[in-house]
Parts: C-alpha cells; sequence; structure tokens
C-alpha cells in the first residue's frame, strides 16, 4: 500500500522519517491560525477591551467586525477539522485510525507505561508507529478534537440564534436546551477555550523542547513533514512487556 | 346546565365597550405575530366560543406573577385578565374563602372536567411528600396531580413554575420542582419570566381559545412568538454593543448616554423574552430603557446562573469561580508543570553528558 509504505532518508548521522504528509501539514498551520483569531477575538467578545472614541455608534463596528471575524475563522476551523476528521481515516500509516483501540487491554498498557516514562523524564523511543503518535499523544488529540466538537456545536448554536428557525439554529438549535439554556452554552464554550489554551501551552513548548534538546525534529516535522531519530536507531515492540530494569 | 358565558358577553356585561373590545383583539393579534387577516378570526372566537374556566393556582412563589397580571396598567389587559379568571378561582383576588373557595373549585373543575385550563404560578415543592406547600389541606404536590386530572391545558405562569426561579434556587431545600416536570401527561406551556409580560400571557389564552391548541412552541416549551428571539437581537442599545462602546460602571458617561450595557453584566444576549418588543406597562419602557441590564430573569434557573451583574454565569462548581478565573488557573497550571518538567529534562540530560564525559575521561 502506497499510503502505509515508510520512506526513510539516511544523512550522514541521523535517519529521516516522512512521517507529515503535506494534507497533514497545511491544515495544522490553518487550525494554528484559525485558533489564534478565535481565541484572541473570542477574548474581545467576552471582555471588550477597546472602545471607539465616537460620541456616536456611527461608522464603529468594533464589536461587530470580532464577531464576523470570529465566525468566518470558525467556518474555517470548523471545515479543516472536518477535512481532518476524514483524513484520519484516508491520510498516511501515522495518521491512522486504526491505532485507536480503547477497547484493547494494549492500548491502556502503553498509555499508562508511557506517562510514567514521561514523568521519570525518560522520553523513550519505540515502535514505529510512535515517530506519529503515541498512545498517550492520541489519547490527548482525540480529546483535543472532541472538545473541539463541543467548541463547534456550542459556538454554531449560538450563531444559529440570530435568526431562530434559520440554517444554523435548525442544524444546532438542539444545543442550546441540553446544556439547559445560553448562558451555560456561553460558559462551556468560554472553559474550553481555556482548556485549549492549556492544550496549546503544553504543545508548543514540547514539541520546542523535543526539537532543540531531543533532536527529534518535532517543530520541523510541521515544515518539512520529516522526523528524525539516531543513526542505527531500531524500533522495540511492545517496551511494556519487558521488565523495567 | 348553566351555559358558559363567551368571552364576549363577559366583558361586555363587565362595562366594557365594544370599541375597547376590538382594541383588544386587534393589539393581541399582533402581539401573538398572526397576520391581520386573523383578526377577524380572533374576533369570532371571543365572540362565540364559550370563554373555558381558568384556575389560577398559586404554590410556592412570591405573587409577582400576580401582580404583575393585576397592576399591568393598560387598562384594556387588565380588565380583559380580571374577567377572564378572577370568576373562577384566584386567591389573590377573589371573595370567596376557606372551604367555601376550595368547594368551588373542585365542583367547578367537575363540572367542566377536560375543557378547563390551569394557570400554574409557582412551583411544588417534593421533598418530604411535599409537606412545605399546602393548600387546603392538601400539599401542593397532591393538589396539581388532581386538579391537574380534568385540565384541557396548563399553563406555568412565571419562572418559577416553568423553570424554576427563586424557590428551586441552589440548594432547594425543599425540592421544588417546575410543573412540566411532575405533569407530563397534560400539554404545558411555558411561560417565564419573573415576572412574565401580562400581554404574553394573555396573548397565549387569547391563542388558546382562539384556535383551541397552544401556539407553537419551541424546545422549552415557550410559545416562540414572545420567547423566539433574544432581548439582544431586539435591544435598541445594540448599535453601541456592535460599536465596541459599553457602560464601564453605572452613572459613567456612557451610562448617562445609553450605552450598551454588556460589561456590567447584561444578560440580553442569552435571554429569551419580549421585554425588548412587547416591553413594560402599556409599553413604555423596559429594564435596559432604563439603564438597567437584562438580568435574564426568564431563562432556566436563573438564580443559578450566578452572579447577577455578570455576562458570563459562574462555573457551578464548590466555591463558584468565574470561568475566566478557573481558566486562567488551568492554564496556569499546565505552563508551571510543563515548565518543572522540561527544566528537569533539560538538567537530567545535562548531568548525564557531564557524567559521561567524566567516565570518558577516566577510561582514557
Ligand atoms: C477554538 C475555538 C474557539 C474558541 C477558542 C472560541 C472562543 C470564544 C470566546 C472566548 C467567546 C466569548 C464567550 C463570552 O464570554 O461571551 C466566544 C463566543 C462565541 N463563539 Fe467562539 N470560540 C471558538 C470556536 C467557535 C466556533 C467553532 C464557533 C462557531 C461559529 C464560535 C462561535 C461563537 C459565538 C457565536 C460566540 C458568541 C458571540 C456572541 O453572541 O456574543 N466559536 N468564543
Ligand atoms: S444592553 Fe444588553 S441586550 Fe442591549 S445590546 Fe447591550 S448587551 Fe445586548
Ligand atoms: S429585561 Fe431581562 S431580566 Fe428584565 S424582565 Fe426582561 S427578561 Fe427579565
Amino acid at each position: 500500500m502506497q499510503a502505509n509504505q515508510i520512506y526513510r532518508v539516511e544523512s550522514e548521522c541521523v535517519t529521516r522519517y516522512y512521517v507529515w504528509d503535506s494534507v497533514v501539514r497545511v491544515s495544522h498551520w490553518i487550525n494554528v491560525i484559525a485558533v489564534g483569531v478565535l481565541i484572541f477575538t473570542g477574548f474581545y467578545i467576552s471582555t471588550p477591551f477597546y472602545r471607539p472614541t465616537a460620541d456616536e455608534p456611527f461608522g464603529a463596528t468594533v464589536m461587530a467586525t470580532m464577531k464576523n471575524l470570529h465566525f468566518l475563522f470558525a467556518v474555517i476551523f470548523t471545515l479543516n477539522g472536518l477535512f481532518r476528521a476524514y483524513w484520519f481515516f484516508a491520510g498516511n500509516t501515522y495518521r491512522q485510525w486504526f491505532r485507536f483501540h480503547i477497547w484493547k487491554a494494549d492500548f491502556w498498557k502503553e498509555a499508562w507505561w508511557k506517562l510514567k516514562d514521561y514523568i521519570t523524564l525518560r522520553y523513550t523511543d519505540y515502535e514505529l508507529h510512535t515517530l506519529g503518535h503515541n498512545t498517550l499523544a492520541t489519547l490527548t488529540y482525540v480529546i483535543v478534537f472532541l472538545a473541539a466538537s463541543v467548541q463547534g456545536l456550542t459556538g454554531f448554536a449560538m450563531a444559529g440564534k440570530i435568526n431562530p428557525g434559520g440554517f444554523f439554529d435548525t442544524l444546532f438549535g438542539w444545543v442550546i436546551p441540553l446544556f439547559g439554556g445560553e448562558a451555560n452554552v456561553r460558559m462551556i464554550h468560554k472553559m474550553i477555550m481555556w482548556g485549549i489554551i492549556g492544550f496549546m501551552i503544553h504543545h508548543i513548548s514540547f514539541v520546542i523542547y523535543l526539537e532543540v534538546f531531543r533532536e527529534k525534529g518535532m517543530l520541523s516535522s510541521m515544515i518539512t513533514g520529516l522526523k528524525t531519530r539516531p543513526l542505527g536507531w531500531e524500533p522495540v515492540e511492545k517496551p511494556w512487556e519487558k521488565k523495567e530494569k | 346546565m348553566q351555559v358558559q358565558e363567551t368571552f364576549y358577553e363577559e366583558v361586555r356585561r363587565k362595562g366594557i365597550s365594544r370599541r375597547d373590545f376590538l382594541r383588544f383583539c386587534l393589539l393581541t393579534t399582533a402581539y401573538l405575530g398572526l397576520e391581520s387577516t386573523m383578526f377577524s378570526k380572533v374576533v369570532r372566537a371571543l365572540e362565540s366560543k364559550p370563554r373555558p374556566p381558568i384556575y389560577w393556582l398559586n404554590f410556592a412563589a412570591c405573587t409577582c406573577c400576580t401582580e404583575s397580571l393585576i397592576r399591568s396598567s393598560h387598562p384594556l389587559i387588565s380588565d380583559v385578565i380580571l374577567s377572564m379568571i378572577s370568576l373562577d378561582y384566584m386567591e389573590t383576588i377573589q371573595v370567596a374563602a376557606g372551604h367555601q373557595a376550595e368547594e368551588i373549585v373542585w365542583e367547578g373543575m367537575k363540572k367542566n372536567f377536560g375543557n378547563y385550563i390551569l394557570a400554574v404560578e409557582g412551583s411544588v415543592p417534593t421533598k418530604d411528600n411535599g409537606v412545605y406547600c399546602t393548600v387546603g389541606g392538601m400539599t401542593a404536590l397532591e393538589y396539581i396531580k388532581k386538579a391537574s386530572r380534568g385540565a384541557k391545558a396548563i399553563i406555568s405562569v412565571g419562572s418559577c413554575s416553568s423553570f424554576g426561579c427563586v424557590t428551586t434556587a441552589h440548594p432547594n431545600p425543599t425540592g421544588c420542582k417546575p410543573i412540566y416536570k411532575i405533569i407530563t401527561d397534560k400539554p404545558v406551556v411555558n411561560i417565564p419570566g419573573c415576572p412574565p409580560i401580562a400581554e404574553v400571557i394573555v396573548g397565549t389564552i387569547v391563542h388558546l381559545i382562539t384556535f383551541d391548541t397552544l401556539p407553537e412552541l419551541d424546545a422549552l416549551k415557550r410559545p416562540k412568538v414572545f420567547y423566539g428571539q433574544r432581548i439582544h437581537d431586539k435591544c435598541y442599545r445594540r448599535a453601541f454593543f456592535d460599536a465596541g462602546m459599553f457602560v464601564e460602571k453605572f452613572d459613567d458617561e456612557g451610562a448617562r448616554k445609553g450605552w450598551c450595557l454588556y460589561k456590567v453584566g447584561c444578560r440580553g444576549p442569552v435571554t429569551y423574552n419580549a421585554c425588548s418588543v412587547v416591553k413594560w406597562n402599556e409599553g413604555t419602557s423596559f429594564p435596559i430603557q432604563s439603564g438597567h441590564p437584562c438580568l435574564g430573569c426568564s431563562e432556566p434557573d436563573y438564580w443559578d446562573n450566578r452572579p447577577l451583574y455578570q455576562h458570563v454565569a459562574d462555573v457551578p462548581l464548590p466555591g463558584f469561580a468565574t470561568a475566566d478565573e478557573i481558566g486562567k488557573g488551568f492554564a496556569i497550571g499546565v505552563a508551571v508543570a510543563t515548565g518543572a518538567h522540561l527544566v528537569a529534562s533539560i538538567v537530567k540530560k545535562a548531568t548525564q553528558k557531564v557524567k559521561e564525559e567524566k567516565k570518558e575521561q577516566k577510561e582514557e
């Protein structure tokens, strides 16, 4: 299978693996821009910190512009997310969905082992698929994906209410009674935003660390698609089954 | 058997002119959002259909809904309302009292079994078998169950009986519940508001009489015509909202100039009601027009969406903190944990390197 083939480039001192295809990379940077704009405009909507100096509202449209931008980038973010969900199934081996076997004991064993591995500051490389994501990371991304979905549902539900009975309201209006009113919908929308900010803090600092101090090519892989491992590195199968020394 | 009077006969007997009656019909047709061609249908229905008896029941509530109704300064509306309900049963203003009053209710309900309308004000305590509210020797719980048996429809008037208001607020010591959670086998319409607008209550009743059906309801059982839009989307201060011009504190310059009240906690953007359209007291004004933010009084559990004067409610976790406080706490927590982890990783690697170098030196 073409899509599952592993591309490997060996240079003098490291091995590079082609992990992220161009679709993944482009959609990742679209996400970065969209989430950035969404957080900024969302903050403004929540706590308007800038006020036009006019005496009358004629011509000034700061809040309206922020809301329009928020909506525009929400649509971009959502379409991008939907495409990415499809790519879970269609993308290359590293992206693929079939690694997400929550019903298997091995999945949880691996996640638990990896958590201990992180906490004890080891950063072990093991199976080949972890060039993409290890199980713990997969779990995190799925949670982030779900959070983003709830964010989209609550967002579009609020947006739809500007035109009750209209397109967005018909599709997403049911979300509001589900949370017992729009006040709660807003509160949840905001909490998830903070959740996403928390994820971003961790995500960004880690990829920088792994790029600079561990030379795994984490950050640059989102530009070049290539991840780095030391020369002569061999994948290890199921390291959590071996006794730790 | 005594023939039921029509609504028209009744208001005429009360001394209301035909002209006023027609004005009332026109107003109500407009409030209900019906086409003007429906005007004649409303008139004909009120002239010819026997007026269904309406029993107004008071349970755990503050009676502000009754106040809203009988103090509605619109002479027409208040007269009309009184002729609609007072005759049958309404504790606050009825003449009869005690056993006599109770007899009238149960007699009437028996006679009109299947035809009468219940208007319920207040929620129903359910804890300890509902002993926290008793009417005529019965708990409110027994009362509503018995009274609803022959009811054609139940109108939950006000936030208490619609969603729960002060009476169901956390921690809800008496286990109060809104009506639709207790009576599930009858059509229930919610008219939330603390209090609801008189015109909205009347409009719903007129719809029921005219078309023999409840008006179209939304997912929370509210009539769509009155609760279909947010206060915010019909608010006359919306231009200031869109511009980004906000009152920062009460009595500042923006407040004097009538800017948007969002930053002093306006809940207009999350509140579904007709205040900014129908307004209050003969269409004189409504809270936002008099410079006060909307408190969201017609939203489910609005006392628990606390605190007031803050447009996003606090997170209902123990201790109640704002979403921003919790969010910031979370983000800082993540930042500190990540930072500590990474610094530890860097230090570990550096010391390992030093050790390895020393080893190499020794071996040499
Ligand atoms: C990562 C994604 C997102 C973030 C971080 C975010 C953030 C925020 C924040 C902080 C608010 C202000 C809440 C408040 O205090 O009132 C907000 C409001 C809102 N968001 Fe989002 N949002 C995101 C995604 C979306 C999506 C996908 C939509 C879909 C259209 C959306 C639509 C809205 C709407 C309509 C409002 C309310 C504006 C109003 O009516 O005043 N958001 N968002
Ligand atoms: S005053 Fe309240 S309802 Fe009116 S525009 Fe401002 S936020 Fe919206
Ligand atoms: S403006 Fe808001 S708080 Fe005031 S009566 Fe209307 S819905 Fe209730």
